[in-house]
């Protein structure tokens, strides 16, 4: 295996957000990730049901990928203006990333 | 490169921002009613609507004088007023006078009479108006360059130039020329690279715009990034930082119809013509700031400095400017006109400002006065401050069509709650001969109400997709449509195709053999076949490539649309669907090595699947990429192909068959979402039926009236489609339902929480909003039920005549009809090329009723108010009223709001006449040859000879729960909460335990309780 010291990075934003966000992540080549949604939670801007059946707009989603840390960093600092305006938040954890290797 | 992986996202972040203020704007065959300031709604409604100015110039409310036309009409009532105003005098400690002045100021004055001039009131205006006006002369612009003020509406503006035009006309023809989805002949080269690459090739081309000296073109010429424009813009234009997302909000905002496309379109990277020819919203800013940077580069030229920023912001400083904006905008004082023309000549305009500030104020001050001098006269009550009093009176008239809408909307809540209350002691009917579901659409009210009075039958009220969000691909017609509101992506795909006669004897059927012969056997087959072979977006290149002559017949015969259609809603095993692409796939196999070698594969079976098995491994996907040959296979060995021919074998299959790995696992990916799970269609109908409260007492025949409209040569088809169905008709969402809740398996499975009988019967009709016509679709009766249903069909048609007769009455042309003529006046609106009003759709909705059908039977609504069944004692969590709030309510919200703003300045938020419409690029229209997008409604669709139709007033939202148990549902959901507590709709709770409404009440953030039994007195 090959150990990695990488940075895992989780975005929370609102499901209307998600597709702009992939996109705006694989301009900067960031094209692995993982989406988890309907999460449900609290925070400045309110309650956030998890279970909205038939509105994926208002539900929050969840991206996490794990990335070098300059990168993580360009993430941070580069989507600070849209967390400002929008629910959600970003936590950056530091992880190490195995990988098996390939003979 | 000059933007770094930080600064890329920066840019977009702001960009995002900046957007969130323009709404989308879906495509004009699937036309979403929309709010135009859903941007805003996490704002109070009120200041929203201020706010919203700056960037889109609208009119804020109605004028008195249109007010007080509804007062004349009864509309408004005295006593609602006077608490309204009172509330405002409360909320800005004024007196007793003023509520009388403010009431006076709305009773005594729409044709007031030119007074003599007070002159005693004139010379009390004192100077600290004079004062206070003189500082308003310095100009709010300079403060406001960048945030409210762009660049070019500076230079259009101090000079007269006509930059902000010149500039959209460029960007209109960007957007026109890329963004077209067939309507032009020529398709912009190498579109398929994005709009910005496209754009780029020829701009180069363009002397005019392009200097390989100019270093904003020598970026453009090695990046293809947007953002690199976009920096260098920004910073050679020297923008502060802080002020860059103001800066895009101008920038969008000058053309927010085809932001709002984009915007759309940017976020739905399936859809076909995204796929065909991207945009994205940074291409487009990016265009636009390399227009302003070259617009802004010629100015120079004409006014001797490069307007930057600090440059334009110490222009504007200068008095001379107060001046000159006063003059380009048209709203110089006249007798200064022509002085100011000559001392422009002879560059001494300066020389004119102090002149011109006296004139400036005294003119204010008469207007003023003789404002005041008709307000005060018979007016009863003193005022010695006249200079208070006029700045009371200014706030005042920033407040009062608030004020007015307020009451209006009193108005109809309390007249709502007055007729609801009588049928809150009303009992379900038992005994019932049919049960029929209708969307929560504003136009189903008329028709149920009228199938209830012609016979023993219940309706119910749902959101038109029946529940079931689906994407449906229709073969026949070559697109797929989402059926299901917007703000949601459905994860089922459901074909339709036409079952086919037998197809002519050719050899076109040996090939396709396993698949026609499956197409009439096997449903199965269908979609497996589509996706395999592209028929849907490739037959007919598949067809006129390889086999033109035989193609266009078959064609005809398999699509004509006399066949019946089928659904296919089930889904089929993993392995089943991998089994017949194989055998599929192998059948083309063969027939590519026919037609390109001429060589014959019978009895060749295991080398075509060892073949097929190794062209579609991922190893060979890696190897054809690398370029590397691999060994001849065993199918190549036995027809002796040569090496190179071999490889060409593989590629030709590649490209030309669609057998690759790649498209192995797209075909996967697609096919696995084809159809409904077991899991799946139970989970569906049990929320479909427990939403609304039906979960016992089923009637022998329950119809699903899907909806959808018919008219001709109108592009706002659409709009009158089905609003939950993404503006298409929701006959399909009505059939798949019906599909799946005659499953005796799905039937055994709701029990014991849903028991639907053995002997009840779904079946699935269209009701046409236009005609009112409801069609009971034949294709789902069973043979028991023939007669029934015949005699349903009759009775239905009799509520049609009865629903026309009164619609028609609301229509130009149709008031004096009788039951005959109305109901031939109403069909020949489906036909009726020259028709500009087909129906009246949701106009004049206003309310929404979240309840069991027996609390608004009987009353008579006109097709106002959407009706959603729903029986919170079946909802013990308040699972489903969340269900509710949160999508149909959303969707109301977003149809009421599109009503209320098109009504309420159909020039900004709507698309004005039909008449001058032509549509652009088939994806929405444009306002004579050349303007941006318009969005929202027609003129015809909210307004009547000229005056307001539609009244713009908020959504009034009724839910019949107790109050303390489900208020909770509101709190819960972030949206919903924001539309409540900021006033985007008003909210009641009917409450039978407490026996009284729960209202929230914008004056005194709270939720007041009206008891049941003092309803109707005044209190405020």
């Amino acid at each position: 295996m090959l150990m990695q010291k990488m940075k895992k990075v989780e975005i929370i934003t609102e499901g209307s957000n998600l597709e702009m966000l992939k996109r705006i992540l694989d301009k900067i080549d960031i094209k692995g990730y993982t989406i988890f949604h309907n999460l449900e939670g609290m925070g400045s801007h309110g309650f956030h049901e998890g279970h909205l059946l038939f509105n994926e707009e208002d539900a929050l989603v969840m991206l996490m990928s794990v990335v070098d840390e300059q990168k993580a960093n360009d993430i941070a600092l580069g989507l600070e203006p849209f967390l400002q305006k929008h629910s959600g938040a970003i936590f950056l954890t530091d992880t190490i990333r195995a990988k098996a290797k390939v003979n | 490169m000059i933007v770094s992986n930080k600064e890329i996202l920066y840019i977009n972040s702001l960009i995002e921002n900046a957007v969130d203020l323009f709404h989308n704007f879906w495509p004009m065959t699937s036309f979403i009613h929309h709010n135009p300031l859903h941007g805003f709604e996490n704002m109070h409604f009120e200041k929203a609507i201020k706010e919203a100015e700056v960037y889109f110039h609208n009119k804020k409310f109605l004028s008195r004088e249109e007010y007080q036309d509804f007062y004349e009409q009864g509309k408004i009532k005295i006593d609602k007023l006077e608490c309204e105003i009172e509330h405002y005098c409360q909320k800005n400690s004024l007196d007793d006078r003023y509520k009388k002045l403010f009431l006076h100021l709305f009773l005594n004055t729409k044709n007031l009479k030119k007074l003599d001039f007070a002159q005693d009131i004139k010379h009390k205006i004192n100077s600290t108006i004079k004062k206070k006006m003189s500082n308003s002369c310095k100009l709010q612009e300079t403060k406001q360059l960048g945030v409210k003020f762009g660049f070019c509406d500076a230079l259009d503006s101090l000079y007269g130039t006509n930059l902000c035009q010149e500039m959209n006309i460029k960007l209109n023809k960007v957007a026109m020329r890329h963004l077209d989805e067939g309507q032009a002949t020529w398709k912009p080269a190498q579109s398929e690279k994005g709009m910005f690459y496209a754009w780029k090739r020829l701009i180069k081309k363009d002397k005019q715009f392009f200097s390989n000296s100019l270093q904003i073109c020598r970026i453009l010429t090695l990046s293809d990034k947007p953002e690199d424009i976009i920096f260098w813009v920004l910073n050679e234009l020297k923008i502060p930082k802080h002020e860059w997302e103001s800066f895009f909000i101008l920038q969008f905002g000058k053309l927010h119809g085809w932001t709002g496309f984009l915007r759309w379109r940017s976020t739905n990277k399936e859809y076909t013509y995204q796929k065909k020819s991207p945009a994205f919203l940074e291409e487009f800013l990016a265009i636009r700031l390399y227009f302003l940077y070259m617009y802004l580069k010629k100015a120079k030229k004409s006014i001797g400095y490069f307007p930057d920023f600090q440059r334009l912001k110490l222009e504007l400083s200068k008095k001379e400017s107060f001046l000159r904006l006063q003059y380009h905008s048209g709203k110089m004082l006249p007798n200064f006109i022509e002085r100011y023309e000559i001392s422009e000549e002879k560059n001494s305009i300066l020389d004119l400002y102090e002149d011109y500030i006296l004139a400036y104020n005294q003119n204010y001050i008469e207007i003023n006065a003789d404002f005041l001098s008709k307000l005060l006269n018979n007016f009863d009550q003193n005022f010695e401050d006249y200079n208070l009093l006029l700045e009371n009176i200014e706030d005042y008239h920033e407040h009062e069509g608030f004020i007015y809408l307020k009451a209006m909307e009193e108005n109809y809540i309390e007249n709502i709650m007055i007729d609801i209350l009588p049928n809150l002691k009303k009992n379900k009917q038992v005994q019932i001969d049919a049960q029929l579901f209708f969307c929560i659409d504003t136009r189903s009210e008329s028709i149920r109400r009228n199938i209830e009075e012609v016979g023993n039958f219940e309706t119910f009220g749902i959101g038109g997709f029946f529940g079931i969000p689906l994407k449906l691909i229709d073969i026949s017609k070559k697109h797929e449509s989402d059926l299901c509101p917007a703000i949601v992506k459905p994860k089922n795909i459901v074909y339709r195709f036409q079952e086919g006669d037998e197809l002519p004897s050719i050899k076109l059927k040996k090939v396709l053999k396993h698949i026609y012969h499956d197409l009439k056997y096997n449903t199965m087959s269908a979609y497996i076949t589509v996706e395999t072979i592209g028929l849907l977006f490739g037959f007919d290149f598949f067809g006129k490539s390889i086999w033109p002559n035989l193609y266009m017949p078959i064609r005809k015969k398999v699509f004509n649309e006399d066949y019946d259609a089928k659904l296919l809603v089930d889904k089929y095993p993993k392995e089943e669907i991998l089994s017949k692409i194989k055998n599929l796939q192998i059948e083309i196999i063969k027939q590519a090595i026919k037609e390109n070698y001429a060589l014959d594969t019978s009895n060749l079976e295991e080398e075509l699947d060892d073949f097929l098995q190794i062209i579609t491994s991922h190893e060979n996907k890696i190897n054809l990429q690398k370029g590397v040959i691999e060994p001849k296979t065993r199918l190549a060995l036995k027809l002796g192909l040569m090496h190179y021919e071999e490889v060409r074998l593989q590629q030709l299959l590649q490209n030309d068959y669609q057998i690759s790995y790649f498209h192995k696992i797209k075909h996967i990916e697609k096919l696995s979402k084809v159809g409904f799970t077991f899991k799946e269609q139970l989970f569906y109908a049990k929320n479909a039926l427990a939403l609304t409260g039906l979960t016992d007492y089923f009637a022998p025949i329950v119809v699903l009236c899907g909806h959808e409209s018919s008219s001709e040569n109108n592009p706002y088809e659409s709009a009158l489609d089905c609003g939950a169905c993404g503006g298409k008709s929701s006959d399909i969402n009505a059939r798949v339902m019906t599909y799946i809740l005659n499953k005796p398996k799905i039937r055994e499975e709701l029990k014991p929480e849903i028991n639907i009988p053995q002997n009840t019967v779904f079946i699935s009709a269209v009701h046409n909003t236009v005609s009112d016509k409801v069609l009971i679709q034949p294709r789902d009766i069973p043979d028991d039920k023939i007669n029934e249903i015949k005699n349903l069909q009759e009775i239905l048609d009799k509520a049609t005549k009865n629903s026309a007769l009164q619609r028609a009455k609301r229509l130009p042309l149709g008031e004096k009809l009788d039951e005959k003529k109305a109901l031939k006046f109403m069909q020949r609106n489906t036909q009726d090329w020259s028709q500009t009003r087909p129906e009246w759709g949701l106009a004049t909705n206003h309310s929404f009723i979240i309840g069991p059908r027996n609390i608004s039977k009987s009353i008579k609504f006109d097709n106002r108010v959407f009706l959603h069944s729903y029986d919170y004692k079946k909802d013990k969590i308040g699972y489903y009223l969340e269900i509710i709030l949160s999508a149909p309510l959303v969707i109301a919200e977003w149809i009421n709001m599109e009503h209320f703003f098109s009504s309420l300045d159909n020039k900004t938020f709507g698309s004005e006449s039909k008449i001058y419409h032509n549509v652009v690029g088939r994806l929405g229209v444009i306002s004579g040859n050349m303007s941006d997008l318009r969005t929202g409604l027609a003129a015809q669709s909210v307004h009547l000879k000229g005056k307001i139709y539609h009244e713009p007033i908020r959504l009034i939202t009724f839910v019949d729960a107790p109050f303390y148990e489900y208020r909770i549902a509101i709190d819960k959901i972030k949206k919903v909460s924001q539309l409540v507590y900021n006033e985007w709709i008003k909210m009641i709770f009917i409450d039978r335990k407490e026996e009284a409404f729960f209202y929230y009440h914008g004056n005194t953030c709270s939720w007041k309780k009206i008891k049941f039994e003092s309803l109707g007195e005044v209190s405020c």
